[in-house]
């Protein structure tokens, strides 16, 4: 059991004569018995806070504790965690039920006892038919889940899982994302789930930490980190299809107190987007003239005929809407909002069944927008869209951070 | 390709390949059917090609000269010791170099401990019997020649050891240290196995260089010890060389290295071929 704090950490690697820095001023405080994704693209810095947090690799400067007792000092084999590597790292001179074993046989358990929990790991990650073969003869994903299922044969204080189902089909990896938070419930261990894949961190964690760059965005539930992205970063990393961003200058409707609208820069281009006066508000306070606007596709609906859509829909809008509006704060946001509109020429319809997601253009500025499978909306037709205004998040265009 | 031209092509390859068997292997043959004749034959002015009486029994006769039997134990022990002290420095030394290379002094160090084995031994020879000649074992042990050896095969045993452990995964040490094993564990158990072909290949080169060793072996023993390297030109005395003798006794010489290579054969392979395929 460990509550697991970070506080200002940072990694330098030192590498022929430039030095890389992986992690920057890190901070991030996981409950006891949470389960928390780090999700980040590639090169992010994952992998160097996870070998800080279990004691693989020197901590540059700050400090890891353990239910607040400082572990910088302490070696690995003393923090009591358990780690599924991104390279499997399995041992290659045993079979896969030795592999499985081998941390209960270091922990000196019983050899009745360790066949019973090695059955039982190998029957939910389903590799009993594989038992008694050489790592070396396994496909990836086989090697994976061997890698996983050593991981998590033990109850120490906290698991680490590396990026544990990059090479696992998708039909498998639902049911084990399944399984994986079933364990959790179980044991009620700390977990550190690291991905690159925020399907997986979405559905498995109580809270995800958003990392680029080598520094931490944003921490939250799923609900904040898509209804109130920290900044354009997380914005368009969370979500699928990703955010449309579009280069905007506030102008004021009448003498400045009234609605404010964010025009899209570009020569030929002619979308506004509306603005809450309250938001408004908060966009003139910061002093700036030009930002960053976002709206999710999912949150661009197809008005008019080419729509078909039922009342149903136009309920569902509703309700997103007030949980966006919840999010924000502020009732009052809330009564001043009324339906936005723009209008785009369809370029792309792109029909995936469930959905479909309409490329659009308007002038130079091409975007995105999700439809109904049964639209009409045809390429090269012109189009309405309606968005509700709450949505429409604006950034700042220097910092790149969320400002309403 | 037309299909006389290719039959062509073959017969020549093979002709070339005949050829080539013949001379490689014309030595043993030559060396063999010697150690069989008797001293008068291996003398004749015009030679046979084939004994005219065999004498097997030169084989035994070698032995005779109960020092000659010495001198293959000698030579066993310094070459056996040798690349056991070669095999320990050379496994921690490249150890350290592929996983600290930092702490370790790095790339240069790993070279400049290299590059020793590139130098020519001729040149230190006599400094060499000067600095032995200052310890307490002298020149003439086997402790000596154990000593000396390290010179040659450390570098070979330290770099090709360094480039094994830097293909053995870091992680799967990591993974046992999480798994609760001490490094020192981790380092025997877990790794350790891993580059285990590499190590028998190392040893094998290692223990057939001090075996075959001569130019300081010549120097350096001789009384209290004797390799058999240094035996075998003692065939000859004043204007007659034992031609017989000294053939059965090289034979005998060359059998350890051909039954190590025999039964280590498999590792050597997997050893050589470590660092070009990953598992
Ligand atoms: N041992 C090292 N020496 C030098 N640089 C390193 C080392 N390990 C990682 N880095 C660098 O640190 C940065 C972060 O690497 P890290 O492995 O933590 O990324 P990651 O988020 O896990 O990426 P991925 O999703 O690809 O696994 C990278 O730029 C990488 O090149
Ligand atoms: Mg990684």
């Amino acid at each position: 059991m460990a509550r697991v704090t970070l506080t200002d950490v940072n990694k330098i690697y030192p590498s022929r004569g430039e030095t890389v820095h992986a992690v920057k001023d890190l901070n991030l405080e996981i409950e006891d018995g949470e389960f928390v994704a780090l999700l980040g693209p590639s090169g992010c810095g994952k992998t160097s806070t996870l070998r800080m947090i279990v004691g693989l690799e020197a901590i540059t400067s700050g400090e890891i504790a353990f239910d607040g007792r400082r572990v910088n000092e302490l070696d690995p084999q003393r923090r009591n965690v358990a780690m599924a590597f991104e390279t499997y790292a399995l041992y290659p001179s045993f079979t896969v039920a030795e592999n499985l074993a081998f941390p209960l046989q270091v922990m000196g358990l019983a050899e009745a006892e360790r066949t019973a929990k090695v059955r039982e790991m190998a029957a939910m990650l389903r590799l009993e038919d594989i038992l008694d073969q050489s790592p070396g003869a396994l496909s990836g994903g086989q090697q994976q889940r061997v890698s996983l299922g050593r991981a998590l044969i033990r109850e120490p204080a906290a698991f680490i899982l590396d990026e544990v189902m990059s090479h696992i089909d998708a039909h498998l990896k639902f049911r084990m994302l399944f399984d994986l938070k079933r364990i959790h419930r179980d044991l009620g261990r700390t977990m550190i789930y690291v991905t690159h894949d925020q399907v997986e961190a979405l559905a498995l964690a109580d809270r995800v930490a958003v990392m680029s760059q080598a520094e931490l965005r944003q921490v939250g539930t799923r609900n904040e980190l898509y209804h109130r992205p920290a900044d354009v970063f997380v914005a368009d990393f969370i979500g699928e299809p990703p955010t449309n961003f579009f280069p905007v200058c506030l102008r004021a409707a009448g003498n400045g107190a009234g609605p404010a609208r964010l025009h899209v820069e570009g020569e030929d281009s002619d979308l506004v987007f509306d603005l809450a006066p309250a938001r408004a508000a908060r966009l003139r306070e910061t002093g700036a003239e030009r930002f960053i606007a976002g709206i999710r596709p999912q949150n661009l609906h197809l008005a008019g005929a080419e729509a078909n859509v039922d009342v149903a829909t136009v309920a569902r809008w509703g309700a997103a809407a007030a949980g966006a509006g919840a999010g924000a704060g502020g009732a009052e946001e809330r009564a001043g909002s009324r339906t936005g509109e723009v209008t785009a020429e369809v370029t792309i319809s792109e029909y995936l069944g469930e959905r479909v997601i309409l490329t659009l253009r308007n002038g130079s500025r091409v975007f995105r927008a999700l439809a109904s499978p049964e639209t009409r909306a045809a390429r090269g037709e012109r189009v309405r869209l309606r968005y509700d205004p709450q949505n429409v998040m604006v950034f700042s265009a220097s910092t790149e951070a969320l400002i309403a | 390709m037309s299909d006389s031209s290719y039959r062509l092509v073959r017969g020549l390859l093979l002709a070339f390949l005949g050829l080539w068997l013949l001379l490689t292997l014309f030595p043993f043959y030559w060396q063999i059917i010697t150690a069989l004749k008797d001293a008068a034959e291996t003398n004749r002015t015009i030679p046979t090609f084939w004994p005219e009486v065999w004498h097997p029994e030169n084989f035994k006769l070698v032995f005779a000269e109960r020092s000659n039997l010495q001198a293959l134990i000698d030579s066993f022990v310094i070459a056996t010791g040798n690349t056991l002290a070669s095999l320990v420095l050379g496994t921690l030394a490249g150890y350290a170099f592929a996983r600290f290379p930092r702490q370790a002094g790095g790339e240069n160090l790993a070279f400049w401990i290299l590059s020793n084995r590139m130098f020519p031994p001729v040149a230190v020879l006599v400094p060499m019997f000067f600095l032995f000649d200052a310890t307490p074992w002298g020149t003439d042990s086997h402790l000596s020649l154990i000593i000396l050896y390290l010179v040659f095969n450390m570098p070979l045993a330290t770099w090709l050891m360094m480039v094994f452990f830097r293909d053995a995964p870091r992680e799967l040490e990591e993974a046992a240290y999480l798994d609760g094993y001490t490094p020192i564990k981790a380092f025997f158990k877990v790794t350790l196995p891993l580059v285990l072909p590499g190590m028998i290949s190392v040893a094998m080169l290692c223990w057939i260089f001090a075996w075959n060793e001569y130019l300081f072996a010549n120097l350096f023993v001789g009384t209290a010890v004797k390799t058999f390297t240094i035996v075998i030109p003692t065939f000859t005395h004043g204007s007659q060389t034992l031609w017989n003798l000294q053939m059965a006794f090289s034979l005998i010489a060359m059998l350890p290295p051909l039954v190590l290579f025999i039964v280590l054969r498999r590792y050597m392979v997997r050893g050589l071929s470590l660092g070009v395929v990953k598992g």
